[in-house]
């Protein structure tokens, strides 16, 4: 069965998304072209069924940020890799081109419990994701990613995690712990993390944080697990639908 | 007259035979036999990804403007 289309999707992301498919820079590079998965040449009309639902080649390639000219293998890993990802069925994505040198992207599709419960949710994780800064458009990525959030919701999964790496006592040159939350990534703080720090003393989680004080966070955060909540109305669609309105498609030529 | 309505026809044959020759598949993707994270292996993984000694070297990097 197609993906259906949520209210929410209607009223705040049909026009961004139609916007996004005809924008070069994913006609160019996000097309569903010219890829080939485990040895398999993939035609526009070919479908994947899912536990959610079918999509589409074009919505595989989104959901899985796989770029055109991309070889892809899938991989059930049925245990914490060594990069301390979830389990779960992962698409590797390869291409020479458009990813930096000697990386591979990664990213899974993970069932995760409901508390103690035993009801589970659908999500989606990245373990691995490097472009090419030289060989992509600046927007590439930021397109990519609000492509497979778009694509994700469509689907119904709930959300999107990723290690947002870098800050205070981690390795210096990683920014993701500064550059996530600002497509909407969010983590609950660090027992005692904004103590003593006034007016940031009531922040819960790092948009929180970010909403009062955002070169706090830049100057104090740190590396965490984050999730890009994809749920109807949430406050990472808040963050990511104004910064790809005005960062993307504002100084774009379409 | 004759030869360009030939090629013509081969050109159109041959669309014809390549466009038959592909047939739209269905992959499947399941979940099946894969575990579900539960409350501690979460717990676990986000301890991990606040490991300052973790040995995992690179992490999903983003450039924005």
């Amino acid at each position: 069965m197609p993906l259906t289309p949520t209210a929410f999707y209607a009223d705040h992301l049909a026009q961004l998304h139609r916007l996004l498919l005809e924008h070069r820079i994913a006609k160019a590079h996000l097309s569903g072209t010219g890829i080939r998965l485990d040895g398999n040449d993939l035609g526009l009309d070919d479908r994947f069924d899912l536990p959610f639902g079918e999509l589409s080649t074009l919505e595989f390639a989104h959901l899985f940020c796989v770029f055109d000219g991309s070889r892809v293998h899938q991989q059930a890993e049925k245990f914490p890799s060594r990069d301390d990802a979830p389990p779960g069925l992962y698409f590797t994505v390869i291409n020479s081109k458009i990813i930096r040198n000697q990386h591979k992207n990664r990213t899974g599709l993970i069932s995760e419990a409901v508390g103690e419960t035993d009801l589970f949710i659908e999500a989606l994780h990245v373990d691995h994701f490097f472009l090419n800064e030289q060989n992509t458009p600046r927007s590439l990525g930021t397109i990519a990613f609000t492509l497979c959030s778009i694509t994700a919701h469509l689907a119904g999964l709930a959300h999107i995690s990723l290690v947002a790496a870098g800050g205070v006592g981690f390795n210096p040159r990683h920014v993701g712990y500064k550059v996530w939350p600002r497509l909407g990534f969010d983590a609950a703080l660090l027992p005692g993390e904004t103590h003593g720090v006034l007016h940031l003393e009531a922040c819960q989680t790092v948009q929180d944080v970010i909403a009062i004080d955002g070169a706090w966070w830049d100057a104090h955060g740190s590396q965490r697990l984050m999730a890009f909540d994809l749920a109807v109305a949430s406050r990472s669609w808040q963050k990511l639908i104004p910064y790809v309105r005005e960062k993307v498609l504002a100084e774009s030529t379409l | 007259m004759t030869k360009q309505a030939t090629a013509l026809n081969k050109r159109e044959q041959a669309f014809k035979s390549s466009t038959k020759a592909r047939t739209a598949r269905v992959f499947s993707i399941s979940l099946k036999g894969i575990p579900q994270l539960d409350t501690s292996a979460k717990a676990r993984l986000e301890a991990a990804a606040r490991d300052p000694a973790g040995k995992r070297r690179d992490y999903p990097q983003l450039t924005i403007e």
